[in-house]
């Protein structure tokens, strides 16, 4: 029994460092970037034709941009010192469509989201949002700011 | 005498394309996200002198730190990408100094192998900037303009301008999405890559010296990107050679980070009436990778004499960054002259160094191959090494 139980929670443990995270952002007044992750962390349950998930996170300093410079920047826009994780929570969906409880800076707001099947264990989620509602300040280096809407795309294991 | 003239623009167009490139513009770099030129120029589409966001993107993306002490900020380097590697200390003014010179070694490892070096560019450069989001530009750039090497040791050398503007130009841009230009600037046409001595720049006339008085409307979204340009000829030439009539170049975008293309173009003086057409593709991988691709078709029609000519033209290249600072470059061009059915390609790797802020070294080593019905032209193989310098 215990290695019954040894070998789920295992599983469940790989099934929980899985998951993979897009942040596209887009400049202005051209060009975007993208702030990728593929720790992110959460246990995703199936139950018939329904998805549920309870935690959903990843740590800020976890999402890389390409450029270290533009790493600092993002990061310190987050303030990951006081604020080091994203959360996505209280999350059901079904049908290719959901919500969740998303925490950025510990300002929540619940985002509605699409999804597809990928493959029979693999969920691709988008999520479109808008960094004024997280109350994220205007963002402007050297005359190139950044744009308020911004699109999540995750993948996630089931 | 008209026909005399039609050679000795045949000649000096032939003359300036033996000249290799200018480079300022990159448009591979789609593969680190910047699909507009304008994320990094002050010109929206490319060339001339890069933005503040351009300098500190190719300080601390583009250049490698091996020459950087390691506790070195990343903002530091950022804020020494300005001219004289000081941060900005006024809002309107930024001035620019840049340098190129090559090391051009014709038929590599031949018998009649033939070095030479070439300063291809010293040019210096002021942007005059005002009001929110830069709405207001007036950009003006002269610089030593190397003789070209046909008219090296004739009688015309001595009356060849050593010294020209390269452009200058006032432009408005009430909103990010619109932009007004007007002055000397290049045309509208294709994809804007470095090598000005590519056919895909050779084939139109839009190499090192083309630029031309006009002006340029501007139209940019995440989506589409397009200009439009009516010009009447570089005024510093005489009125017969000056080249006048329109271009356009328009872009969509596909799957994020990549664009399609097309560009149009239509321009005539006293001896020839010249009209292209060309397709592109650039495409951004991931990592900072990215291909481009352009086809075109170029046809030109003597106004003096009774002949047709049609050319078509192709370049791919990809552009791999192997790690921060080096690229690695594969290019393959193909040319042809429809009317004696003669074909090149070339083709060859190259290597991209930019070891820190200001400075990039690049070596290419280029195959051509001539193949014609007429004649039978050994392979070449090129060597050229280039140094490019900015303050």
């Amino acid at each position: 029994m215990k290695t019954i139980i040894a070998v789920m929670t295992g599983a469940l443990m790989m099934n929980a460092y899985a998951h993979e995270v897009t942040l596209k952002v887009a400049l202005s007044p051209a060009g975007s970037f993208e702030a990728k992750s593929d720790k992110v962390k959460g246990i995703v349950l199936k139950d018939g034709a329904k998805f549920t998930a309870e935690n959903l996170w990843v740590k800020v300093d976890e999402l890389k941009t390409g450029i270290d410079l533009r790493d600092e920047h993002f990061h310190k826009h987050l303030a990951s010192d006081k604020f080091p994780k994203i959360t996505f929570t209280q999350v059901t969906a079904a049908d290719g469509k959901g919500s969740g409880t998303l925490t950025v800076d510990e300002v929540k707001k619940i985002v509605p989201f699409t999804y597809t099947m990928k493959t029979p264990t693999k969920l691709e989620v988008t999520i479109n949002v808008k960094n004024s509602d997280f109350k994220l300040k205007e963002e402007n280096y050297m005359g190139i700011g950044v744009k308020d809407d911004v699109v999540i795309v995750a993948i996630v294991d089931v | 005498m008209l026909k005399k003239n039609y050679l000795i623009l045949l000649l000096l167009i032939g003359a300036y394309q033996l000249l290799c490139s200018r480079a300022e513009a990159y448009p591979n770099f789609i593969g680190h996200g910047y699909n507009s030129c304008i994320t990094c120029h002050y010109n929206p589409f490319g060339n001339g002198p890069i933005n503040d966001y351009g300098r500190a993107f190719s300080a601390t993306a583009v250049g490698g730190r091996g020459f950087y002490n390691d506790n070195k900020p990343e903002e530091l380097i950022s804020q020494e990408s300005g001219f004289f590697f000081k941060q900005p200390e006024n809002q309107h003014f930024r001035p620019q100094a840049s340098y190129r010179g090559m090391l051009l070694k014709q038929n590599f490892g031949e018998v009649k192998e033939k070095t030479d070096y070439i300063h291809m560019q010293a040019d210096l450069n002021m942007v005059v900037k005002y009001g929110e989001n830069d709405k207001y530009i007036a950009s003006a750039t002269f610089g030593y303009a190397p003789v070209p090497r046909a008219l090296q040791g004739t009688p015309a050398e001595s009356s060849t301008k050593k010294y020209r503007a390269r452009e200058h130009y006032v432009g408005y841009r009430p909103s990010s999405t619109w932009g007004f230009y007007a002055g000397l600037m290049d045309k509208t046409y294709g994809i804007r890559i470095v090598e000005h001595t590519s056919y895909s720049r050779m084939t139109p006339q839009l190499t090192m010296d083309d630029q031309s008085h006009g002006v340029i409307l501007h139209f940019n979204t995440p989506v589409f990107e397009g200009g439009l340009n009516a010009f009447v000829g570089n005024l510093t030439q005489d009125a017969p050679l000056r080249m006048k009539g329109f271009a356009g170049t328009f872009e969509y975008t596909l799957l994020e980070k990549n664009r399609i293309g097309f560009s149009v173009m239509k321009e005539q003086n006293d001896f020839v009436e010249e009209t292209a057409y060309a397709a592109h593709l650039r495409s951004g991988l991931d990592h900072g990778n990215s291909i481009i691709f352009e086809v075109g078709r170029v046809e030109k029609t003597p106004k003096l004499l009774e002949s047709k000519k049609t050319e078509y033209y192709s370049i791919f290249q990809n552009h791999i960054r192997a790690t921060r600072g080096i690229y690695l470059l594969n290019s393959i061009e193909y040319y042809k002259n429809i009317v004696d059915n003669s074909y090149r390609v070339r083709f060859g790797p190259s290597i991209q160094y930019f070891p820190m802020s200001k400075i990039e070294l690049r070596v290419d080593l280029n195959n051509t191959r001539n193949y014609s019905q007429d004649s039978s032209v050994k392979d070449r193989w090129d060597l050229l090494a280039q140094i490019h310098l900015w303050l």
